[in-house]
């Protein structure tokens, strides 16, 4: 048996076959592959019982006595949402963007790849590489942290790894799908520079790599919606970046007019067939669109779909959906991720033997909480909550849960307590997919958002933790969220913070492994934590237009010299390492950054060493410092390793607006190896270019 | 002293509960899957869940829970007790077998306070009680609907903890160990090497046993050997006619000394008080029952029951208003 590993020179030796058949194809025909082939009838009907969104692959397109095979869309990103009780949830990439891991993000992506073959299906809609402008967005949880550079090497591992399973990824939400309360509305603005920089970069990359189908959004860029953008799907997408692959809109509301959708490029309406079908035969019989449009857009998807569909002629079998290995992946995952941002004293982790019980404290401990209900959501077999996972780690040692509504008992409860855990943060009601009632009539709960009124814990989360947190000098506080949660009020209050995200079927088991010690904590926050939400960029949640802004997050603070609570790229270890011989050289077409980093713990663990750009000799507007290159490092204890980063120069390049091209600075660059953003855990150093 | 390892409590083919009410001797420690609630219709008892001892006054009610070891004894006086041990299926709520709801109902402690007031829960025990004694046919019914409304308000109304066990294997050990160990030192008070007897016995280290009394019921082993001695010595107190200083050598205190501060401290009076203050056609008289319970006068306990029931009028809103 033959295998192929796609990439776009092996899609592209599929162009004459497709042109031929679709040659032979009548425009309804050709009409017909343009569209999804799910009634809204039957999505709604879907809404009952155990079944639910994207149960089954949503099927579009397809002619099968002209061979032409269906699409079939599964979406994600935190595993492949089909089926009930079955498929493996994973970690949401933000807590996999904090792991730092592009290989243990490949891996995920082959193991999701290969439930989505088991599902029958052959697209993974599930790669979410929006950028986080603002932490306050519903759905940051579906993508993977504030920085474009991160978010494209993380995306496009995921691309890689579904791939290898021959699995069409497709990238979203294209582009500028930031907010979500507003997304059906928001017209966004911003210059091009910023376009260029900060928004686009992380999807060419992810392109590079191999995706190939982007899904548009449903909000407006300039004005235009990005479903039927002529500017991003044609001029940027197809044509700058010679993108072979197809488009699909976003579901049911992705495009707003037949004529401006496939005259713009919009491949492929999905999921429903509303405004093309029928409507765009019409168009063109009536020449409003030209046929050639339509025989581009059939042959981008079916060369793709032949070009994937007869790469293998592997069984899937059902068995494997859900199976031991894809959930020890899912465990590895939330062990990498999960983030220790403050270990005062010492308290972490929790000797098992010098401990005889814990009290955990706060609701969210008691439940498997694995994100938001909309269209992300997994349904996997079971969920270990926090709670269960403590109890797994401490072994015979007792454990009590209280959820803390009587603050007077949990504080007798925590005087009593040898270690007192905080479990708080978030869930489906307070972030996530959202679906207006009078925008999707019952498609789904009205529930989750943007986080519109506090970026912080709720009040009685926050009451709890001031209250009973000083009882016990060894409290500890995990969160649960889907990215920044705000930490000033009461961070003074608890010894320990271990942020847990939203941590998958078995982010309790690594919550108590970290706890326990069992597991030493690697995670780096994806993110910056200001000490004031004023620090962030102001966004109208509820509005028709936003501007987005050059700076943002971790480039945002640091322009305006605001000192956070916590910097991006910031997480902690139970080990200490050693970073020592620094240097950085030219290499050709790159920069060469190496070090060298040894564990002088008593623990095995892992470090994230970050290499960043910094411009102070710059005469333009430029941020401090970017990330420009990382790497994970596994070391045992005394174990030294060599890391060499390679970054090209090209990454360097800024975007000239006024020249409409990306420009190399000639000057002599800051340069940063070490462990998080912050200058206290850079070496810095110095090249000229 | 009577002993049972523990109580088999045989539970109506449709109900949810067993309901009991009789006059409370003395039971030993010990525990069972049901959770337990005791409400005093008449007089005084003492409830010991370990390690506190609470003196339960008419009106107090109290919440045994599952697996908890616990016992009675009669405070010298007559009583009246209304008990109800509802089966802990009926607490389930969870879909993991592998947690335990713990509450905190006790109104003669202070400790924790429920979010509505004590008289909402009597008027219900007290229903509960007085339906018990109709003959009538929806009686059982009206029965199961109070169970299940009790239940609930437990549920929404008491500070409630739940004990999370990484498996099943660890689950349903340490009431039963808890209890080996008391009867180990009930049976050997008087030993010199108790503590090292106790370990040799049950197969622990003495570390490994303090530990494990910590854990499970707070206490240390000296502590737990005391409360044993003392309740040794409140039965030969109350029934025989030995003279203190035998009563301490037979409860195995070194001294005199030591059994008076003891005694003391725990119950507030000297030992030869505590004796006198039992007159004779106070004390109770001593009917040999497995379960230590004593006869008593149903139309009396029924009067009695009446009164709670007609308190606040039946049913009212107001009942629910926080405290």
């Amino acid at each position: 048996m033959h295998m192929h590993r796609i990439d776009k020179k092996y899609r592209l030796s599929y162009t004459d076959r497709a042109k031929g058949i679709v040659k032979e194809l009548s425009l309804e025909e050709k009409v017909s592959l343009m569209s999804g082939k799910v009634s809204m009838v039957e999505m709604l009907q879907n809404f009952s019982g155990e079944m639910h969104y994207n149960y089954i692959p949503y099927p579009a397109g397809g002619i099968a006595r002209k061979q032409i095979p269906e699409l079939k869309f599964c979406d994600g990103p935190r595993g492949v949402v089909c089926g009930t009780g079955k498929s493996t949830c994973y970690p949401v990439p933000m807590l996999r963007g904090a792991s730092f891991d592009t290989d243990l993000e490949e891996r995920i992506g082959q193991a999701i790849g290969e439930e989505v073959r088991a599902w029958g299906g052959n697209l993974f809609a599930g790669i979410c590489i929006n950028l986080l402008y603002h932490p306050g967005w519903g759905r940051s949880q579906e993508t993977y942290g504030e920085d474009s550079y991160h978010l494209g090497k993380m995306g496009s591992a995921l691309v890689r790894g579904v791939q290898r399973e021959n699995v069409i990824p497709c990238i979203k939400h294209f582009a500028f799908n930031s907010m979500e309360i507003s997304r059906f509305k928001v017209n966004i603005e911003c210059d091009k520079r910023t376009e260029r920089e900060r928004y686009l970069p992380h999807f060419k990359e992810c392109i590079d790599n191999g995706a190939a189908a982007v899904m548009s959004s449903y909000n407006l860029y300039r004005g235009v919606h990005c479903g039927q953008n002529r500017y991003l799907l044609k001029d940027v997408l197809k044509d700058e970046w010679d993108f072979d692959g197809f488009v699909m809109s976003d579901f049911v509301w992705g495009i707003t007019d037949t004529v401006m959708a496939a005259n713009s490029g919009q491949d492929m309406e999905m999921c429903c067939t509303s405004l093309y079908g029928n409507a765009l035969i019409k168009a063109v019989r009536e020449g409003k669109v030209p046929e050639e449009k339509i025989d581009e857009s059939a042959v981008r998807i079916v060369r793709t779909l032949l070009a994937y569909t007869e790469a293998d002629q592997k069984e899937y079998p059902k068995e494997l959906i859900g199976c031991k290995e894809h959930i020890a992946l899912a465990l590895e995952s939330a062990q990498k991720g999960i983030t220790l941002l403050k270990n005062k004293n010492h308290v972490l982790p929790i000797e098992r033997d010098r401990i005889e019980n814990v009290v955990v404290l706060g609701g969210l401990a008691n439940k498997g909480n694995l994100g938001d209900n909309g269209s992300s959501r997994v349904y996997p077999p079971y969920a270990i909550s926090p709670l269960q996972g403590i109890a797994k780690a401490a072994g015979n040692k007792k454990v009590i849960f209280n959820d803390g509504s009587d603050i007077r008992h949990a504080k007798w409860l925590a005087e009593r307590a040898d270690y007192v855990v905080f479990v708080a943060g978030y869930d489906c009601n307070d972030e996530g997919e959202y679906v207006s009632n009078d925008q999707a009539g019952n498609y789904m709960d009205p529930i989750g958002g943007d986080r519109c009124q506090s970026l912080g814990l709720h009040p009685d989360e926050i009451r709890l933790i001031k209250e009973v947190g000083p009882v016990n000098d060894r409290s500890v506080v995990i969160l649960i969220g889907g990215s920044m949660i705000m930490m000033e009020e009461w961070k003074d209050y608890v010894n320990g913070i271990l942020m847990a995200y939203y941590p998958g079927m078995e982010g309790g088991t690594a919550i108590g492994q970290i706890l326990f010690g069992d597991v030493n904590p690697s995670g780096k926050l994806p993110f910056v934590i200001p000490k004031k939400e004023t620090d962030l960029p102001e966004v109208n949640w509820d509005t028709e237009k936003q501007r987005y802004d050059y700076y943002h997050g971790y480039t945002k603070l640091e322009k305006e010299s605001i000192e956070s609570a916590y910097p991006y790229g910031f997480g902690l270890s139970y080990t200490k390492f050693e970073i020592t011989g620094v240097y950085f050289s030219r290499r050709g077409d790159a920069i060469e950054a190496e070090c060298s980093v040894k564990n002088t713990g008593e623990r095995a663990g892992a470090q994230v060493i970050q290499f960043y750009v910094g411009f102070s000799q710059s005469s333009e507007d430029r941020p401090v410092k970017v990330l420009k290159g990382f790497q994970r490092v596994p070391l045992k204890p005394g174990e030294k390793k060599k890391v060499t980063i390679v970054t090209p120069i090209a990454q360097l390049e800024w975007f000239n607006d006024r020249k409409d091209a990306w420009e190399l600075e000639h000057m002599e660059y800051d340069l940063y190896l070490g462990t998080s953003s912050s200058e206290k855990d850079l070496i810095q150093g110095k090249l000229s270019l | 002293m009577n002993s049972y390892i523990f109580e088999t409590i045989e539970h109506h083919k449709e109900s949810p509960a067993k309901v009991i009410i009789t006059s409370i001797d003395h039971s030993d420690y010990h525990w069972h899957y049901d959770y337990e609630l005791i409400m005093v219709v008449k007089g005084e008892i003492i409830l010991s869940v370990l390690p506190e001892f609470c003196l339960m006054q008419e009106g107090d009610i109290a919440l045994v829970n599952s697996k908890e070891v616990h016992g009675f004894q009669n405070n010298n006086q007559e009583n009246i007790c209304l008990i109800i041990q509802i089966k802990n299926e009926f607490f389930d709520l969870s879909d993991d077998k592998n947690q335990a709801y713990y509450f905190y109902l006790n109104s003669a402690k202070e400790a924790v306070k429920p979010r509505i007031s004590y008289t909402h829960f009597q008027r219900t025990l007290a229903q509960i009680g007085l339906e018990s004694g109709h003959m009538k046919k929806t009686s059982n019914l009206r029965i199961q609907g109070l169970i299940y409304m009790l239940i609930s308000d437990l549920f929404d109304y008491i500070p409630h903890d739940i004990q999370q066990f990484a498996n099943e294997a660890v689950q349903n050990t340490d009431s039963e160990e808890v209890l080996k160990i008391i009867r180990f030192i009930e049976k050997h008070l008087i030993y010199d090497n108790l503590t090292e007897e106790l370990c040799k016995s049950i197969g622990m280290s003495e570390k490994g046993l303090y530990r494990f009394l910590k854990s499970t019921i707070d206490m240390t082993l000296k502590e737990l050997i005391d409360v044993t001695r003392l309740n040794h010595a409140i039965y030969l107190l109350s029934y025989t006619d030995k003279d203190n200083s035998t009563i301490a050598s037979e409860c195995g205190f070194c001294n005199d000394n030591t059994f008076y501060r003891c005694f003391k401290k725990m119950y507030g009076m000297t030992p030869l008080v505590y004796k006198n203050n039992t007159a004779d056609d106070k004390k109770p008289k001593r009917i040999k029952e497995v379960q230590g319970y004593l006869d008593y006068s149903k139309r009396e306990a029924f009067q009695l029951l009446k009164k709670y029931v007609e308190i606040e009028g039946g049913l009212r809103l107001d009942a629910y208003a926080q405290d």
